[in-house]
């Protein structure tokens, strides 16, 4: 095969990447960027300005990050027994069990928030349960509507790590003479990890930018993503696209492209970023 | 052997590349086939309409009387979302429903079609004091759907003795946690400016009235249970809340649903009255469905229908006639010329205003509200800066360590 | 003894987080079959919202729109992921940090970034907000998925049986289909699964990329959370639960089924 032929295959594939993710990446910096004015098209960078230094926005990125963090942290909380009790289970236990963690997804996320929703609002059994306490609408809310749909997104990976641990290296620490508690320090915790670090990422970043559960779970509260979403859809600008959307889509993907080489610093490897989440 | 170690993935490269190309050739087709067949079989009509603003029935009934036609039908909460969705994205609308002030605005921008009012053959039946309007004087781009007031729906066992007749009741103390207010920035913000300026500045272009009337809304804020559309009318029909900012329409519909005693005041202030009229938008590819359309929905029997459902004051004289008792004498539906003199139309205010307008109601339903316990994120943030940076560098330290051990075996 | 206790907690711990999971789904289900009309009472047993289901045609026809898109959309996703994936595993190895760097972009960014540069996209270059758009979105962010579980095996494949099945007289293309498909399936399978079910479970990107003439599943499903949910959404979740329920049962309990790790 010569090298042109060579390059020749390997050209539909940039393309693709080229046409369908650079390029509508760079409309938000073009929006973010320019003014479409019916008298004509301007550059300036003042929508980049404002964005980074409105009081309001840094809240609603701040207050994002705070039910990000809470979420995942009490995501890992449960998630990472979770994950290691399942590889404790028999073969049949354990696929079962796993495919229940799976089987939510294919009922796609906005039945689920509508499901547990629909159990803290006005009319839910918790609600009543609780004596005329209504979740809904506070912070535990969306806490809850958070970790609710994204736990089998963090005890997956963690779980195909754990799997592939070598049954002879824990064998070995027991041997040697390490407790239970060793060995799980020792042993499960650091091989387990390239799983937990891109569980985390799974978790972490939708939580961040998800609109839909601060909008059913406590619409009082304004994250970023809502109030991204509120900027492309709530035609408040006079000139139909807002660039401020789009300059807080652009300060979103900076933020999140950082937060993943972060990530890539403490896992350098590639190949586990598809999340280790394979079926 | 390295040659043919690559043939390996080349062969099977060139192999998947070829199954990709026949599957991506065939997925096209299949489009091209789909879609094709969509468009022989049947004409689209595209009708954008404000939620929960039809009878059901209505769309089907047009179907079947020109079968020629599929209906799309999609729905938007407010005006200005409407405005954006037609603005920013490239659904070829047929039919649009706004509101007076963005039906002048619409016009401006050169956005809207005229209708051919010859094929509007229903449209006599239209009430004429609602035609010719300022917004549009030769009745040229619109035909009135529905029209209605704004006022107080209110719960009468919640409310006790109290006389609710003001905006000013919106912001009372005693009624904090129980206000239900709308979500749409003229409306709401024309509370605000009624009540602290009078019914004169309801169309304000004063900046500095605008920005007070941003902060008694944000005054209010901590008093109101959820800021809604379509959404907070079933909270107020089951009962739970004493006060709501809501059109005559909707107030209608929801006193007929609830089982509990509600009222609807226009307040003794003022307040607004809107037309909402059917439009044809230039993005319209259909626009002899669009006036077909126009003129089933002002056919007596669709009017009715449609009015019955939504419970909007129809402009059609008929249909009115024939909704008779109930409907007629109800001063919700059908307020009375006394009530109708305290009310204002909105005016388009132009583009360099409505910015004014979007950043104080922007900051308004951003603003925190004093009742939410304000966490002071900052020390939480720098906690947990130091922790991620203790841990990063843990971890690279230690993976440093590891490679050392490694190059050292 | 100490055995038998930790094996307990072992089981009541997963069993706990299981009721968390599954508690609102299987309160969903059993509204459907409420014979009231609302959430708020239970009023007895009855298939009433099954049968209104029929009239749902919104509901219905985005139901059959989603199952359409996640279809074609996995698909051809496996197909682009698939080559994708023995493209980058020839590259140098800069250029191959590169390109996956950047394929991986629509998995690592944010959805709402990634559908709203998407829609903005469409809208600049004028096509039409819908099935097609749709589509490509799916297609786009599904890509990465599959590639990310073809590439390590496509690593493990083992030269020289590929090279032995050439001395042996195969030809190229059989010898590839006889050694080189074997070997990558599990990988391409599991992809093709993962990109299944992240579209169905999709709202994000679909909300900002599908039209008002085709909408999915949780398009039609949010439009509808402004007023209260009629309970024929619980009954279609139901269905739709217990569909998946059987297919998920079948996949992971058919009798001759290899050992593959989750």
């Amino acid at each position: 095969m010569t090298r042109a032929t060579k390059i020749l295959k390997n050209i539909p594939l940039y393309v693709w990447i080229l046409m369908f993710t650079i390029v509508p990446l760079l409309m938000i910096l073009v929006y973010a960027v320019f003014e479409f004015r019916p008298d004509g098209v301007r550059f300036t960078l003042e929508h980049l300005k404002n964005v980074v230094t409105n009081g309001d926005y840094i809240r609603a990125l701040l207050v994002s990050l705070n039910y990000a963090f809470i979420s995942t942290v009490v995501c890992l909380v449960l998630g990472f027994p979770l994950a290691y009790l399942l590889t404790r289970l028999g073969e049949r236990m354990r696929s079962f069990v796993s495919m229940l963690l799976l089987l939510p997804m294919w009922m796609n996320f906005i039945i689920r928030t509508y499901a547990m929703l629909s159990l803290i609002d006005e009319q839910g059994i918790v609600t009543k349960l609780m004596g005329g306490f209504m979740l809904k609408g506070t912070d535990a809310a969306i806490i809850i509507g958070m970790v609710y749909n994204y736990l089998p997104f963090l005890v997956l990976p963690i779980y195909t790590s754990m799997l592939k641990i070598d049954r002879s290296l824990v064998e070995a620490a027991q041997d040697l003479g390490g407790n239970a508690f060793h060995v799980f320090k020792g042993v499960i915790i650091p091989l387990s990890l390239p799983g937990v670090v891109s569980g985390i990422t799974m978790v972490f970043v939708p939580c961040v930018t998800t609109f839909v559960i601060p909008q059913l779970m406590n619409n009082n509260v304004w994250t970023i993503g809502k109030l991204i979403e509120y900027k492309f859809n709530s035609g408040a600008s006079s000139t139909g696209v807002d660039p401020e959307g789009g300059a807080l889509s652009f300060i979103l993907m900076i933020l999140v492209f950082i937060c993943m080489s972060v990530f890539n610093l403490i896992d350098k490897d590639e190949e586990n970023a598809a999340g280790g989440l394979t079926l | 052997m390295k040659i043919s170690r690559k043939a390996g993935t080349d062969s099977g490269f060139k192999k998947t590349s070829r199954i990709a190309c026949a599957a991506i050739a065939a997925v096209m087709l299949l489009l091209a086939l789909m879609t094709a067949a969509g468009c022989s079989s049947k004409q689209k009509l595209y009708v954008f309409n404000c939620g929960d603003y039809i009878d059901p029935g209505t769309i089907k009934a047009f179907e079947q009387e020109y079968p020629q036609y599929k209906v799309v039908y999609d729905t938007y909460d407010t005006n200005e979302t409407m405005y954006q969705k037609l603005v920013s994205t490239n659904t070829p609308y047929d039919v649009i429903v706004p509101s007076d002030y963005m039906v002048s605005r619409l016009i401006q921008e050169n956005r809207l079609k005229k209708i051919d009012m010859s094929k509007i053959t229903n449209y006599g039946k239209i009430r004429k004091d609602l035609t010719g309007k300022s917004y549009d004087p030769q009745n040229e781009y619109s035909v009135p759907y529905m029209w209605g007031t704004m006022g107080i729906i209110y719960n009468k066992e919640l409310v006790g003795d109290d006389v609710i007749d003001s905006w000013g009741d919106l912001w009372d103390e005693k009624y904090k946690g129980s206000i239900l207010m709308l979500d749409s920035i003229r409306d709401t913000m024309a509370v605000a400016l009624i009540w602290k300026y009078g019914l004169d500045e309801i169309n304000t272009t004063d900046p500095e009235k605008i920005a007070e009337a941003g902060k008694l809304l944000e005054q209010q804020k901590p008093l109101v249970a959820q800021y809604g559309v379509d959404d907070i009318k079933d909270p107020m029909v089951r009962g739970n809340y004493a006060l709501c900012l809501e059109w005559s329409g909707d107030a209608y519909a929801i006193i007929d649903e609830s089982e509990y005693d509600l009222g609807y005041v226009i307040p003794k202030e003022g307040s607004n009255v809107w037309i909402d009229s059917m439009v044809i938008p230039t993005s319209s590819q259909n626009t002899e469905g669009a006036h077909l359309f126009i003129d089933f929905m002002c056919r007596t029997d669709i009017a009715v229908k449609n009015a019955e459902y939504i419970g909007y004051s129809t402009p059609q004289d008929e249909a009115l006639a024939e909704l008779g008792e109930g409907y007629e004498d109800d001063a919700v539906y059908n307020p009375s010329e006394e009530d109708l003199a305290r009310c204002r139309e909105f005016v388009h205010l132009g583009a360099d205003v409505m910015d004014k307008y979007n950043a104080t109601w922007e900051t308004f339903r951003l603003t925190e509200t004093k009742t939410e316990k304000s966490t002071n994120l900052i020390w939480l943030y720098v906690l947990i800066g130091i922790v991620a940076a203790g841990a990063v560098i843990f971890f690279i330290v230690r993976k440093k360590k590891q490679d050392k051990v490694r190059y050292e075996d | 003894m100490k055995n038998k206790l930790s094996n307990f907690f072992k089981v009541a711990y997963i069993a706990l987080i299981m009721v968390f999971l599954y508690a609102p789904i299987v309160v969903l289900i059993l509204f459907s079959f409420n014979a009231g009309s609302t959430r708020a009472r239970f009023t007895g047993l009855s298939l009433v919202h099954y049968s209104e289901l029929s009239a749902q045609t919104d509901l219905l026809n985005a139901l059959k729109n989603t199952l359409i898109v996640a279809l074609i959309a996995s698909v051809v996703a496996t197909l682009i992921g698939t080559y994708a994936a023995f493209v980058i595993a020839r590259l140098s190895p800069f250029k191959k940090n590169a390109v996956l760097k950047s394929l991986n972009i629509p998995m690592l960014n944010a959805d709402i970034v990634t559908g709203i540069s998407l829609m903005l996209f469409f809208v600049f270059i004028s096509i039409k907000l819908g099935f097609v758009t749709l589509l490509i979105a799916h297609i786009m962010f599904n890509v990465p998925y599959v590639t990310m579980s073809v590439l390590p095996k496509i690593r493990q494949l083992n030269k020289s049986t590929y090279e032995a099945a050439l001395d042996l007289g195969a030809s190229p293309a059989m010898a590839f289909r006889k050694v080189v498909v074997p070997e990558i399936l599990p990988g391409v399978i599991s992809g093709a699964l993962m990109a299944f079910t992240l579209s169905l479970d999709d709202f994000i990107i679909s909300y900002f990329t599908s039209g008002s003439d085709f909408m999915t599943l949780s398009v039609c499903i949010n439009s509808m959370t402004k007023k209260t949910i009629p309970l024929a959404v619980n009954a279609l979740s139901t269905i739709l639960f217990v569909a998946v329920f059987v297919i998920l049962l079948i996949i992971n309990f058919r009798p001759d089924r290899k050992k593959k790790q989750a």
